[in-house]
């Protein structure tokens, strides 16, 4: 079956809120708080072979540190698979689960984790981490989970994770480097050529999609002045 | 062969240039400078005494570095590919000679396979800018990268007096650089070369004016005395200059910049510039015509100076009858409102454009693209993201100075193992073509 490692921050460990973010790097083994939901809901597809818990502030103050220790823990309990989170929003949780997909990525095994669009650690994730969207806060950490065990499920099963099919998954544009057969200028002048004799041809940088909002239609004016309320 | 019974083929070519190549597959350095049978020797003492004469550096390390050695090179300058002209002719116009007739004309010999690498540790800031780190690897890893890792290279680590101050460190090492180019390729002058190239636009009467009309604008940086570029020994303006692309090859445009490592045009890639060498490999077989190079500046200040020279380049090229044009770049940041630009007003008069440019999407890749992008800009090359980090090993040998001077690694002992973004690496994504490096999204 396959081996998960599963990292989750101070607060969702159970050991405390913001007094305890400075709370050392510990692992226990089997499942931890949010895990237990996901293990029930992964059945046969793979099991929780151990937890890492660390404060936020712990995993921002020595990352190279915090990094090596939690490859040594995936090398320790021969994970196939590491899953960080949900982060929901929260910011510094984010940056930790992005730096625990780093390990996951330095050790060489898939990396998945669940946040909000929105949090910043979304940015410092690298290239290859499946990153699954989490609502805002524990709230949604039911549909979460499920989000997140759906990809789990077709990762262990060996199906590929397609983000325009999967929804929830964050399609993030990575632009990554590769090398080409040609050098730039040959590939110029070959784009060039296709696209004088009307031919199809491939533009190696696309412009940014910033999509169109329409704005809201005008306030009706009532006569009296407008009143702004703010909730 | 014989000089004398080369071929003289192609005579409707205009500002015609027969380039002879003399190959160097090993470079020593020994008691006499020569080359002979592919082995350029270098008698190091007599071009220090040279250079420290005629450059004004105080004083000067010389080396060589081969491809697959366990070396690294750091604060490097510029790469100059050693050429000389005989009979008089001129060589990197406006620093070594004047500016006339000859030059883009006649003979010129070329080294090849081989480049100065001008190094020198500049350290302070002049109008805010400073000079930044440029490193290559001649093994490992990062000799992925830039073209001079593959290049047999003379390492001319120039020590400066202490009154002079960053400008005049740089035009000191500039001209040393070239005197060494020039000092180099003499040693060739009574040598039979081993190939010779024959280069030129083709005459309005030409038979060979085939296919498409191109052109190719090639933009160069201007933003201080310390990021600058030379057209003929004067600094580029934005009134854009046509020049024969033979004039490249004898160094009319020198690179005077020496900001972020990775997208600098080094002299090495205006004299053996891949657009040129692809479109006139083009035209050589009927493909197209090479009909001149646009030679203008980016980095232009305001955006009224950015429109001008962008839409006097590309009437430019309508006049030089373009149907097609590729546009280069030098750095990044705005220099990219110079390139939209540039391609919005070919485009505007039905000049196809496809533009050359290098990626900043930071370390993972997520950043988003340039802060310029033209609709019209549907045919984009990626010369790769220049913040990728790659990890270097620790080497062997240094040259260049035991300490990297540039922003990013202040302090930092070079001969060890280090991460740093391909920005550090000399031409690692220069936007002039010649890496096969580029970006793809995942």
């Amino acid at each position: 079956m396959t081996r998960i490692m599963h990292y989750i921050n101070k607060f969702f460990g159970g050991i405390g809120g913001e007094d305890k973010a400075e709370y050392p790097l510990t692992v226990t083994a089997g499942t931890v708080g949010p895990g237990r939901l996901l293990a029930g809901k992964l059945g046969d597809a793979g099991t929780i072979v151990a937890t890492i818990v660390c404060g936020d502030n712990t995993a921002q103050y020595s990352p190279d540190h915090i990094k090596q220790e939690i490859v040594a823990l995936l090398e320790q309990y021969e994970a196939d698979i590491l899953v960080a989170g949900p982060a929901f929003s929260s910011g510094r949780y984010g940056l930790a689960c992005a730096e625990a997909a780093e390990a996951a990525q330095m050790y060489g095994i898939q990396s998945v984790v669940s946040m909000h669009p929105e949090n910043p650690g979304i940015d410092l994730c690298p290239a290859d981490v499946i990153i699954v969207k989490a609502g805002e806060s524990a709230v949604d950490m039911a549909a979460s989970m499920e989000h997140l065990c759906q990809v789990l499920v077709r990762l262990t099963a060996g199906r590929p994770i397609d983000t325009e099919e999967l929804i929830y998954c964050i399609k993030r544009d990575i632009r990554c480097n590769t090398t080409s057969r040609k050098n730039g200028a040959v590939r110029a002048v070959d784009m060039l050529l296709a696209k004088i004799g009307g031919k199809k041809f491939e533009s190696e940088q696309l412009p940014p999609h910033f999509p169109r909002i329409t704005p809201a239609p005008p306030i009706e004016a009532t006569g009296g002045p407008v009143r702004a309320v703010c909730r | 062969m014989n000089i004398a019974t080369v071929p003289r083929v192609r005579p409707d070519l205009a500002h015609r240039l027969e380039l002879f190549n003399y190959t160097v597959r090993d470079l020593r350095l020994g008691e006499e400078t020569n080359w002979a049978e592919g082995v350029l020797t270098v008698n190091a003492e007599a071009l220090k005494k040279h250079l420290i004469a005629e450059a004004g550096v105080r004083r000067m390390g010389i080396a060589v570095a081969r491809p697959g050695a366990s070396a690294r090179i750091g604060n490097i300058l510029d790469a100059i590919e050693p050429r000389v002209k005989p009979d008089n002719g001129q060589i990197f116009p406006g620093f070594l000679g004047a500016m006339d007739g000859t030059v883009g004309r006649g003979v010129t010999h070329a080294l090849n396979g081989c480049a100065v690498l001008v190094c020198g540790s500049v350290p302070g800031e002049v109008a805010s800018q400073v000079v930044s780190e440029a490193m290559v690897d001649m093994s490992g890893p990062g000799a992925r990268y830039s073209p001079f890792s593959r290049t047999l290279n003379l390492i001319l680590w120039c020590d400066f007096y202490d009154d002079h101050d960053p400008v005049k460190r740089v035009s000191v090492a500039r001209y040393a650089g070239l005197m060494a180019a020039r000092w180099l390729a003499a040693a060739t002058l009574d040598h039979v070369p081993d190939d010779i190239r024959v280069y030129g636009v083709p005459e309005k009467t030409s038979s060979i004016r085939n296919g498409p009309h191109v052109v190719y604008i090639c933009p160069g940086m201007l933003l201080s005395d310390l990021h600058q570029t030379f057209l003929s020994g004067s600094a580029l303006t934005s009134t854009p200059t046509v020049v024969h692309p033979t004039q490249l090859m004898d160094g009319i445009l020198v690179s005077g910049n020496y900001d972020i490592g990775a997208t600098r045009n080094p002299t090495y890639l205006y004299q053996r510039s891949p657009i040129v060498e692809a479109l006139f490999s083009y035209q050589e077989k009927g493909l197209l015509s090479f009909m001149g190079v646009i030679v203008t500046k980016c980095l232009i200040e305001g955006f009224s100076g950015k429109q001008r020279s962008a839409y006097l380049a590309a009437q430019t090229a309508k006049l030089l009858d373009a149907y097609g044009v590729v546009i280069s770049i030098e750095e990044c940041g705005h220099a990219y409102a110079d390139l939209m630009l540039t391609c919005q007003a070919c485009e505007e008069i039905g000049i196809k454009t496809v533009l050359i440019m290098a990626e900043s999407a930071g370390a993972t890749g997520a950043k988003p693209g340039p802060i310029a992008f033209a609709e019209a800009a549907d045919a984009v090359i990626s010369a790769g993201n220049m913040d990728e980090v790659v990890s270097l090993p620790a080497v062997e040998a240094i040259y260049g100075g035991p300490w990297s001077c540039g922003r990013w690694m202040i302090e930092r002992m070079a001969l060890d193992a280090m991460e740093t973004p391909l920005a550090n690496i000399f031409a690692a994504t220069s936007q002039v073509g010649t890496g096969r490096l580029k970006g793809e999204t995942r």
